[in-house]
């Protein structure tokens, strides 16, 4: 459409001959030309677009889903025909159960409608947990629930499953090993009804936030907790009056045990003794026998006489005392 | 010149009466085609659809997308006659266009009529049942999801055939007692843990006191068999040394005899005793008559 700019150039007649192309260049039937031929690649452009790393994007063809792309360049037929949607499938949304997110960021306490459950063993208790989910199907989740409604959806779902999962569950499970199976069977449970609603979301993580008694109960629940505590302080005093016992009565034990080993001791030793001194004085007395006993006698008789009163009779024949019998 | 703008106006009129006949059914819906203001098909396809021009066709769309139903809890009676406040959602979406659109023509008129159904649904089911299929800490005896699939199934027949509605799931969400029972319910919880604390607390009496018993038990027990095995010892001991006096007195019994009456007569004989010795004794032999 301008040829004639490019095909002459230098020479005297240089700035008329620019001149004239510029003037042929803006006529308007030129100017409308190039008009419709901008509109055209601006239209062609309403095609392309940039799907980031953390988005699908989803190609919809007159209203119709025609195909899902990753991340990338893609390249669509123009508006009106083809449309895009972006979904960010690896954001993580949080929701929030049995207490509401604004009230924890001004620290307002959950009220008893949000945040209490029925035990299965017909007690209260307060449970709050978070649970995260992240888009998981992008056309289910952008046709069939919608953002607005995913939040509303996921957080019926978790709160039927939490329902039904604490009222077979006996309060103490609840309070003391419970919990990881709650947050297991809680992600698991709301998983399937999300995908029995074809609902295009996934569950990436529940973890309880706080299980405790109402605050009514909890002086009754903590009191437990103390007696629990005093018992095993019984326990442990009782155990420790055992060990203090026991050693103690060994070693009284030893003792009397050791006590006897030295009357043994002294006893054989003292009749080892004895003996000696007899077989002695048998040696000595078997050599004069006669002249020995009555050594003995006499020695005898003088330790024992001086002490005693003593009578004596004369003149008494027939009744002598050799010996006192 | 006048051809140009005549060629222009004609293209014009062409491209919005085309644009007229042109229906873009998104994803989101259902479209029900109208002619003169009567339903004459339904196109449940999304994608790109054709019908007259107005005022010949019309368009009405109806969200097919999934729906939740939240409605207010309510307080039912069981039929063991207990106050439950129960809340239940549902989740539905639009089966029958053409039946949803004259009956209910809008979302929130189906909610409506949605809870009613709902609402004498749960009641019926509850009403019918005790307490325990809900509460009870023997899953044996939990029929909660039986109960929720029965409202769900008849409510779902009802929504059905009346208002085109197709009712996925309606599910038990919360449980709760209304104020007073809840009160109730605190005051017995209450004194559950009591009776549990008192437990624990004898239980740890009695536990240390048996620890202790069987303490002293052991202890005396120790002490009996040292003492039993002392008089063992002290047995031993007395009979090792009566077998060495035996064996050394049997050498001579009579010196034996001899030395053992001295010696005993210097014990029995103390400064108590008086001794009458006749003159001619041994010992006082001497005293008349000297040698």
């Amino acid at each position: 459409m301008s040829n004639g700019v490019h095909q002459t150039a230098g020479g005297p007649g240089r700035m008329k001959r620019w001149g004239d192309a510029l003037a042929k260049v803006l006529c308007a039937r030129n100017l409308i030309y190039g008009l419709i031929v901008l509109l055209i690649a601006e239209w062609a452009v309403t095609g392309v677009r940039v799907i980031h790393e953390d988005e699908q994007g989803v190609v919809l063809r007159f209203g119709a889903v025609s195909r899902v792309a990753p991340a990338g360049i893609l390249f669509t037929l123009p508006w009106p025909v083809e449309k895009t949607i972006a979904v960010k499938t690896t954001e993580v949304r949080t929701m929030p159960v049995g207490y509401k997110m604004v009230d924890a960021v001004r620290g307002i306490a959950p009220t008893p409608k949000e945040v209490e459950w029925v035990t299965g063993d017909t007690n209260v208790i307060d449970l709050t947990l978070t649970l995260k989910y992240s888009v998981q199907n992008p056309v289910d989740y952008l046709f069939r629930v919608g953002r607005v409604d995913a939040d509303f959806l996921v957080r019926r779902c978790a709160e039927s499953v939490l329902t039904e999962l604490i009222a077979q569950m006996p309060v103490d499970d609840l309070l003391t090993s419970g919990k990881v199976r709650i947050q297991e069977e809680t992600r698991l449970k709301t998983q399937e009804m999300l995908d029995d609603l074809s609902a295009g979301l996934r569950v990436v993580t529940v973890n309880i936030g706080s299980v405790e008694p109402p605050a009514t109960v909890i002086d009754a629940f903590n009191d437990v907790s103390t007696a629990k505590l005093e018992k095993a302080r019984m326990l442990n005093q009782a155990d420790g009056y055992r060990k203090d016992l026991i050693p103690r009565a060994r070693a009284m034990a030893d003792r009397t045990t050791q006590i006897a080993e030295s009357y043994r001791a002294e006893t054989v030793e003292a009749a080892h003794g004895d003996a000696a001194q007899f077989a002695k004085l048998l040696a000595e007395a078997s050599k004069a026998r006669s002249i020995t006993e009555t050594r003995l006698y006499l020695e005898a008789m003088q330790r024992i006489l001086p002490d005693t009163r003593k009578i004596i009779i004369d003149d008494r024949e027939g009744n002598q005392l050799r010996l006192l019998e | 010149m006048k051809r140009v703008l005549t060629t222009i106006v004609l293209i014009a009129v062409a491209i919005m009466v085309l644009l007229s006949c042109a229906i873009e059914v998104q994803e989101t819906e259902y479209a029900i085609v109208m002619f003169f203001g009567d339903p004459a098909r339904i196109i449940l396809e999304p994608g790109l659809a054709w019908k007259l021009p107005p005022p010949f066709e019309t368009v009405v769309r109806i969200d097919k997308r999934l729906h939740v139903l939240d409605p207010a809890e309510g307080e039912y009676l069981t039929l063991d006659k207990k106050n439950v406040l129960v809340d239940t959602f549902a989740a539905w979406e639009v089966e029958d266009p053409l039946r949803y659109l004259v009956t209910v023509l809008d979302r929130d008129t189906a909610e409506a009529q949605l809870e009613d159904i709902m609402r004498a649904e749960v009641g019926a089911a509850l009403g019918s049942h005790e307490l325990s299929v809900l509460l009870s800490t023997d899953v044996g005896q939990i029929q909660v999801d039986r109960i929720m699939e029965t409202i769900t199934a008849r409510a779902a027949q009802k929504a059905s055939e009346g208002y085109g509605i197709k009712v996925q799931a309606i599910r038990l969400k919360r449980l709760n007692f209304p104020e007073e029972n809840r009160q109730a319910v605190f005051r017995r919880m209450e004194a559950e843990r009591e009776r549990i604390a008192r437990q624990y607390r004898s239980e740890g009496e009695e536990q240390a006191e048996i620890v202790r018993a069987q303490a002293d038990l052991e202890r005396a027990q120790i002490l009996a068999q040292a003492e039993r095995r002392a008089s063992e010892i002290r047995g031993e001991a007395d009979a090792e040394a009566a077998r060495i006096y035996a064996e050394a007195y049997n050498q001579d019994p009579e010196f034996y005899e001899f030395l053992k009456t001295l010696e005993t007569y210097e014990e029995i004989l103390d400064d108590d005793a008086t001794i009458v010795l006749p003159s001619d004794s041994q010992l006082l032999r001497l005293l008349k008559a000297p040698r």
